[in-house]
């Protein structure tokens, strides 16, 4: 075997053509995806007079056939990218910069623009043996830059999500997080052993774990961005964990270090999306421990926290593992937040009534000896449901993607490819990649 | 501009030592490359490839000299670092190789595109001529890497290079790679 110890010549030049456009450095998989700005200019300009050379031969089927494709198809093809990959390349509002996203101005408060630089560090598990099931995914949004440049100078230039951000404190926030806090209270008594998954709206299932957050490590999970045009309103999610980054970062060097985990889903992940010229799709879909892992964490029983009992109980992107960890011997019940609601001392419950917060044991018999169960009706069939496996839907492998514009010759993304009037498609015409 | 393409995908069983050797190079820090850079890259790769024929289980390669199949398969080759779609999401546990007898197992994939007519992409054509008879066997797998030191990368518009998993912990189990996401991948004879 003969290995050249140099590049070939012309291949030592000190210039720097090669962009990274792709870069995946994780736990599964590790590499890069390039593409050479010097060869990509060269051959804009060939391709435009190809498209000329093309117009002028059409009176043949063939040539004809061709100039539909150059032409028709824009000199471009699809291409499907993550949707993610292409926030971080190119901004978080990616083929809609002249848009933003918007908050309930009755809800929304004041906070320090600076605190944002240490929200992924706030917000990231202390305890080790939790950190890699953390998503720092969406606390990484606010001050992102596009990693790409803008090459089109009629395209506005993306701002920085956080000039739009505020922090938003909701009634349906208040209460989950009440509700969080009663049940940090009653599980307090279950012992060791004991962890959550909460699978509410992004803002409540935020404000759930500060409500929990001084008993339970908060694991956040969320996966995607926010966009001007997103299926799922992650800038609320993000919004809230603003708003209670100060508890968390609180309740987090105030806490034991072997705190038990709560894993924090947003329930929107998979809302639905049907109109791609509408919408972007920053879907996501939960990675949660697997049944193996929930032994090494020495897990025994889990809340799946629900917003109601109204089916279904679990989303499709989890039943899976939540029935596994069942098989794997782990206790997997579920309560609803609807459930929780103010009782005659004032205070947030479940089941509504002093009564009803003593009895919990008798729904969930994790303490000895169990009291006698109250009826809580907003939670019979949350109590009494058991996870099981549904299957999954083949669309989900497309959760998260968007079909981009792709310049045939230089490999440059043109834009969405969905076309509606307006400014989410082409308005980035131009970027490189 | 006329493109061609050139990729090789190789399943070897679970190597920490490629591992370690391989994740430095990926990581390098900055987000521009020159040709030089990139060819040391491929070609550093290439040779730790070669290296461990005797680890090679599976594989799959590429060469069609036709711009349109090119611009269309190119995609396909890094729709798993685009999607990450071949990693595992959740670790697989510990690999043992020489221990518990648990299989893990590692992909290696590259993949561009090339200028049609240029040197380097008559080479890889040269090099990629193979009887279809032979087109899986080792001997083939080893010519073709042995040639990527030929690619004069001033005239590859578009490369990517990855390896799954990056952690030993997440590395690919027998069923992975019985799934559909490596099906395409053929015996190494």
């Amino acid at each position: 075997m003969t290995m050249p110890t140099n590049p070939p010549a012309s291949a030592r030049d000190n210039k720097n053509p090669f962009v990274r456009e792709g870069h995946a450095d994780k736990p599964g998989i590790i590499g890069s995806h390039w593409w050479n700005q010097e060869l990509a200019d060269a051959s804009k300009l060939k391709s435009r007079r190809q498209t000329i050379v093309a117009l002028v031969a059409g009176a043949g089927v063939v040539a004809a056939a061709y100039a539909a494709i150059v032409l028709g198809q824009d000199d471009t093809y699809e291409q499907t990218r993550r949707s993610l990959d292409l926030q971080r390349d190119f901004g978080w509002s990616f083929g809609a910069t002249s848009e933003t996203v918007a908050f309930d101005a009755l809800y929304t408060t004041t906070y320090a623009r600076e605190a944002l630089a240490r929200l992924v560090a706030e917000l990231t598990p202390r305890n080790g043996a939790l950190q890699p099931w953390f998503m720092p995914t969406l606390f990484q949004a606010p001050e992102a830059l596009p990693r790409l440049p803008l090459s089109s100078p009629d395209s506005p230039a993306p701002t920085v999500l956080a000039a739009a951000l505020r922090p938003i404190h909701t009634p349906s926030m208040i209460l989950a997080e009440a509700a969080g806090a009663a049940l940090a209270d009653l599980l307090a008594a279950a012992g060791n052993g004991v962890a959550l998954v909460v699978d509410l709206d992004g803002p409540d299932s935020v404000a759930l774990a500060a409500g929990l957050a001084d008993r339970f490590e908060p694991v956040f999970l969320f996966d995607n961005w926010p966009h001007p045009k997103g299926v799922v309103p992650a800038h609320l999610t993000l919004a809230a964990a603003v708003y209670h980054q100060p508890r968390f970062a609180q309740a987090a060097s105030a806490r034991s270090p072997n705190a038990p985990p709560v894993f924090v889903l947003d329930r929107k992940r998979l809302a639905p999306y049907s109109d791609e010229a509408e919408q972007f799709d920053n879907r996501w879909l939960a990675k949660i421990p697997a049944p193996e892992d929930l032994v090494k964490l020495e897990i025994k029983r889990v809340l799946y926290v629900v917003p109601s009992q109204t089916a279904p109980i679990e989303l499709r992107d989890v039943s899976g593992h939540l029935a596994g960890w069942a098989r794997s011997g782990a206790e997997v019940r579920a309560i609803a937040l609807d459930a929780f609601g103010p009782a005659e001392d004032g205070k947030v419950r479940f089941g509504g009534s002093v009564a009803a917060h003593e009895g919990f044991f008798g729904h969930y018999p994790w303490r000895s000896p169990a009291p006698p169960p109250v009826p809580v009706p907003k939670n019979d069939q949350a109590a009494a449901w058991r996870p099981r496996e549904i299957p999954q839907d083949p669309s989900d492998l497309r959760v998260g993607f968007t079909v981009v514009d792709v310049d045939r010759d230089t490999g440059a993304i043109v834009g969405p490819h969905a076309f509606r009037s307006g400014s989410y498609n082409r308005s980035s015409g131009g970027w490189g990649g | 501009m006329e493109k061609s393409i050139f990729a090789l995908e190789l399943c070897l069983r679970f190597d920490p030592t490629l591992s370690a050797a391989l994740t430095p190079l990926l990581q390098k820090p900055g987000e521009r490359r020159s040709p030089g850079e990139m060819w040391t890259l491929w070609s550093q790769a290439a040779r730790h490839l070669l290296f461990r024929k005797n680890a090679w289980v599976s594989g799959c390669w590429d060469f069609w000299d036709d711009t349109l199949k090119a611009n269309r398969m190119y995609p396909d080759w890094i729709g798993s670092l685009l999607r990450e779609d071949g990693a595992r999401a959740t670790p697989s546990g510990g690999n043992e190789p020489y221990r518990s007898g648990a299989d893990r197992f590692m992909t290696v994939t590259m993949a561009c595109l090339l200028i049609r007519g240029s040197d380097s992409e008559r080479k890889m054509a040269y090099v990629c001529e193979i009887p279809e008879s032979r087109l899986w066997h080792a001997s083939t797998f080893q010519r073709v890497l042995e040639g990527v030191p030929s690619i004069n990368f001033a005239v590859v518009p578009r490369a990517t290079l990855y390896m799954i998993p990056r952690d030993e912990g997440w590395a690919l189990t027998a069923e992975d790679m019985r799934g559909p996401k490596f099906e395409y991948l053929r015996p190494i004879l």
